[in-house]
């Protein structure tokens, strides 16, 4: 029973170890991308899903002195899969300093020939380093991989690391760096855009991609993903660049389920590391690196220095060299180098009192990805105020970073023949002359605004929110509310209800004038007051008929009635009727009141 | 007392009489170094009239020219946007503006109904009249309110005035650019303006970065920063510094 289930088991191993034996391909990896002469470094050639191969026991190229060392077979299994690989491992000792362009390895598996990829190898001088030209896709000897030294990988899956091309910089200086993320070539997965970084006290250029590599760490094979850029310190002292992290989705190796455990334990072993993987969202940070920043140097600081920092050189060229009378020539002036091209000012012209000079155009052309090496050139337009024999000089001073001293460029005049021309301006200038001594003539001048167009608004504010058009508008329609209140108050004293309580005002005001007035106006007043309160002052004839038809007591009609007969004796009878006395006045009163309104 | 009165118009007419020569004279000379190929002088004397006198058009548009000549394009620009601001049916301003765009390598922005309108029908016109209609119709509408005769005629012709009066002056408030261009703002930064997420300087925050004489709205400004929105709508934050209002601050 156990010979059997080893059978099986072997045989579902095989089955599986035969189906993985279908993707071959062949990768080579440099150690180091960079080197020195006399210092050999490793190409690995990698051969998956091949049990055997045939590989060139050395490679042929000037300069280089490549030759196989070994070679070594690997079997992995991931989740039942098994893949194999044969590494073989040749030693590259370099004899010459230079950029070297490894050509692809062929290799032979079966009756097919694979190739790798090439590879690329920086060897500088050993006792000459020269500072980088940019920054190339492959580190250089001033930017070493690791910053100095091999990565180191720990043993881990995955890990990142910034390399800065220096450690000690100045303020506005730009610096080139790259963060790197290293995974295992056995690790599957995706890996994130770009990193992210955020700090303070610098600037950091837009991230550029590099080509993914290989290259071998501590024996093994990474896959390097690297991203360049640029930093520029904005303040002196130290300055730390905080992690930059990059996300990522690994297979990385997991435990295996419940009870696999124990089926391998049956045959007396454990299952094979790696059988088993998880797919994991991972975040993977380069270190914080420290950098020291220093102020510009005060001393020597040249008066036109403006800001360029790095390592430059000048060349000049004007066009046409022949130029006719007021006709402009153009100085072009190119500063090629590496350095901080952005925070760069445009050079001076030296002598240039006998020529009309307008601020140059500029252009860069940047030569690498970090926009740290290229040329900005600027052009100078330049009209001679005299005949002219020679341009006027041009001078550029930047700031040497790796010694710490301000350079000065100059470039000598530039033979060239301009003469002094009969210019747009001259020629109005002369015609200014000729003005005040020969003709009144006006001198013939050109019009800015043809027409003399002076239309459009006159403020910056619309009318429409204009003080004066606002005060104008409020004032109108305080107008326009009192004319409504007006119109509204003749309505309402037109009204029925108006004019009764007009009369009644008006019959308030007449008893109480009543009841202070002479004894002899007191019964025509009286009858006044009466005939207001029925209404009928047209007609007092009336006033008889409506008095008896009140809604009041009959006391009341009494003394009303009285009241009339009262003032027709009055008015009427010859030798008098006695005026009413006190009591019979205040009975009236009284009366008069209590007639509703 | 007449005579008192004739003194005091006497005097205030001297004033006026030796004012306007002052501010004439600085565009005077303003065109004089520009007909003598003097353009920055020019530039000097423009700007120093534009500061004294009231803002025009046409003052704008020489200041423009005079820019030009002297190879500042963005303020050139910035002097022709300002010139259609006060004009917008100035056609020169309009081709200065459009041919410097092109040489700042800012694209055209696309015109909306409004300022094809302000290009057709001036702005404070249109108010006054709007403005002179609404009145009207107010007024007739009182007299409608106040007289028992022709109350429906009346009423009518209110109404009608009111409602056109009301939709001029709303018209010219939608198309005025002095109104809706109010918060415009050009990036005169000659290497352009970084736009930021958030109101850091931090480079990974940036979303890209606005060629010189572009244009964005102003939403609100923090501190050092400008809330801006661009043409195509997106919004961000700019550093204040490289960047200048249209409308020049009083």
């Amino acid at each position: 029973m156990h010979r059997l289930s080893s059978f099986f088991v072997a045989a579902f191993a095989f089955f599986l170890f035969g189906i993985s034996l279908f993707a071959q391909d062949a990768t080579a990896g440099l150690s180091s991308p960079a080197t020195v002469v006399g210092r050999p470094v490793e190409i690995v050639v990698t051969v998956r899903d091949a049990r055997s191969a045939e590989v060139p026991q050395s490679l042929n190229l000037p300069g280089l002195r490549i030759e196989l060392l070994g070679r070594s077979t690997r079997f992995e299994m991931n989740n039942f899969k098994i893949t194999s690989s044969l590494t073989y491992t040749y030693s590259v000792l370099p004899q010459q300093a230079g950029e070297f362009d490894i050509p692809a390895v062929e290799v032979r598996v079966g009756d097919k020939t694979l190739k790798t990829n090439p590879l690329r190898l920086s060897v500088a001088d050993a006792s000459t380093m020269q500072p980088p030209q940019g920054l190339p896709s492959a580190p250089s000897p001033q930017m070493p991989p690791s910053g100095g030294q091999v990565p180191r990988s720990n043993g881990r899956p995955y890990f990142g690391e910034l390399v800065l091309s220096k450690k000690k910089a100045y303020v506005g200086e730009v610096i080139p760096a790259e963060f790197r993320y290293y995974f295992n070539s056995s690790v599957g997965g995706e890996v994130g855009d770009r990193p992210n970084l955020v700090g303070e006290g610098f600037t950091v250029q837009k991230l550029a991609n590099v080509p993914k590599r290989e290259q071998i760490v501590n024996g093994e094979n990474y896959i390097v993903f690297a991203f360049q850029t640029a930093i520029t310190p904005a303040k002196s002292g130290p300055l730390e660049i905080p992690p930059a992290k990059l996300e990522a989705r690994l297979q990385l190796p997991g435990s295996a389920p419940a009870g696999f455990d124990d089926f391998f334990r049956q045959f007396g072993g454990v299952a094979p590391p790696g059988m088993f993987t998880n797919m994991q969202e991972v975040a993977i940070e380069t270190a914080p690196t420290s950098l020291e920043i220093s102020p510009l140097p005060k001393s020597g600081r040249p008066d036109d220095f403006s800001g360029a920092i790095g390592k430059f050189k000048m060349e000049a060229s004007v066009s046409p060299k022949k130029a006719g009378p007021g006709d402009p020539v153009t100085l072009r002036v190119v500063i090629s180098g590496q350095g901080s091209f952005e925070a760069m000012g445009a050079p001076v012209l030296v002598g240039d009192d006998e020529w009309r000079s307008y601020p140059p155009s500029e252009k860069f052309q940047s030569s690498d990805s970090i926009s740290y090496s290229g040329e900005k050139a600027y052009e100078f337009l330049l009209v001679a105020r005299t005949d002219q024999q020679q341009t006027p000089g041009i001078r550029f001073s930047y700031l040497d970073p790796d010694t710490g001293n301000y350079e000065i460029l100059t470039q000598n005049p530039l033979p060239v023949q301009a003469r002094a021309g009969q210019s747009p301006a001259q020629t109005t200038e002369a015609a200014l002359e000729q003005k005040k001594t020969d003709a009144p003539e006006p001198a013939p001048r050109p019009s800015l605004a043809p027409g003399g167009k002076a239309g459009g608004a006159s403020s910056w504010t619309s009318i429409l929110v204009h003080p004066a058009f606002l005060i104008a508008n409020a004032s109108l329609g305080v107008i326009w509310i009192l004319v409504l209140l007006m119109i509204l108050i003749r309505r309402q004293a037109a009204s029925p209800s108006g004019l009764r309580r007009k009369k009644i005002q008006r019959l308030k005001a007449a008893l109480t004038g009543l009841e202070s007035c002479p004894e002899k106006e007191f019964t025509s007043r009286a009858v006044a007051c009466l005939l207001t309160a029925l209404g009928t002052e047209s007609n007092p004839l009336e006033a008889d008929a409506l008095v008896a038809g009140l809604t009041v007591d009959d006391q009341t009609k009494s003394q009303l009635a009285n009241l009339l007969s009262l003032d027709e004796e009055l008015k009427y009878s010859v030798g008098g009727a006695t005026l009413p006395d006190r009591d019979t006045r205040a009975k009236i009163l009284s009366a008069l009141k209590k007639i509703p309104a | 007392m007449r005579n008192s009165s004739f003194i005091v118009l006497i005097a205030i007419f001297c004033l006026f009489s030796t004012v306007s020569p002052m501010r004439g004279d600085d565009l005077e000379q303003a065109r004089d170094r520009f007909a003598h190929g003097e353009y920055d002088s020019a530039v000097t004397f423009f700007e120093k009239h534009l500061q004294s006198a009231r803002p025009s058009s046409s003052a704008y548009y020489e200041l423009g020219q005079a820019l030009q000549k002297s190879e500042k394009e963005a303020e050139a620009a910035l002097a022709y946007r300002r010139s259609l601001l006060l004009d917008p049916r100035f056609t020169l301003a309009a081709e200065a503006l459009r041919e410097g765009n092109a040489r700042l390598g800012v694209s055209p922005s696309v015109s909306g109904w409004q300022v094809r309108w302000a290009e057709k029908v001036p702005s404070d016109p249109t108010v006054l009249f709007g403005a002179l209609a609404f009145w009207f119709g107010a007024f007739f509408l009182l007299a409608a309110f106040a007289l028992s005769k022709k109350r429906t005629l009346l009423f009518s012709l209110a109404s009608v005035l009111l409602v056109a009066g009301l939709a001029f002056c709303l018209l010219a408030a939608f198309t005025d650019p002095r109104i809706f261009e109010a918060r415009q703002a050009m990036v005169m930064s000659l290497s352009g303006a970084p736009l930021y997420k958030v109101p850091s300087e931090d480079a990974s925050e940036k979303i890209t970065t606005l060629n010189q004489g572009s244009t964005v709205k102003i939403l609100s400004a923090r501190g050092r920063w400008f809330h801006v929105e661009l043409p195509g709508g997106q919004r961000g934050w700019f550093l204040q510094e490289g960047i200048t209002p249209v409308i020049p601050s009083a």
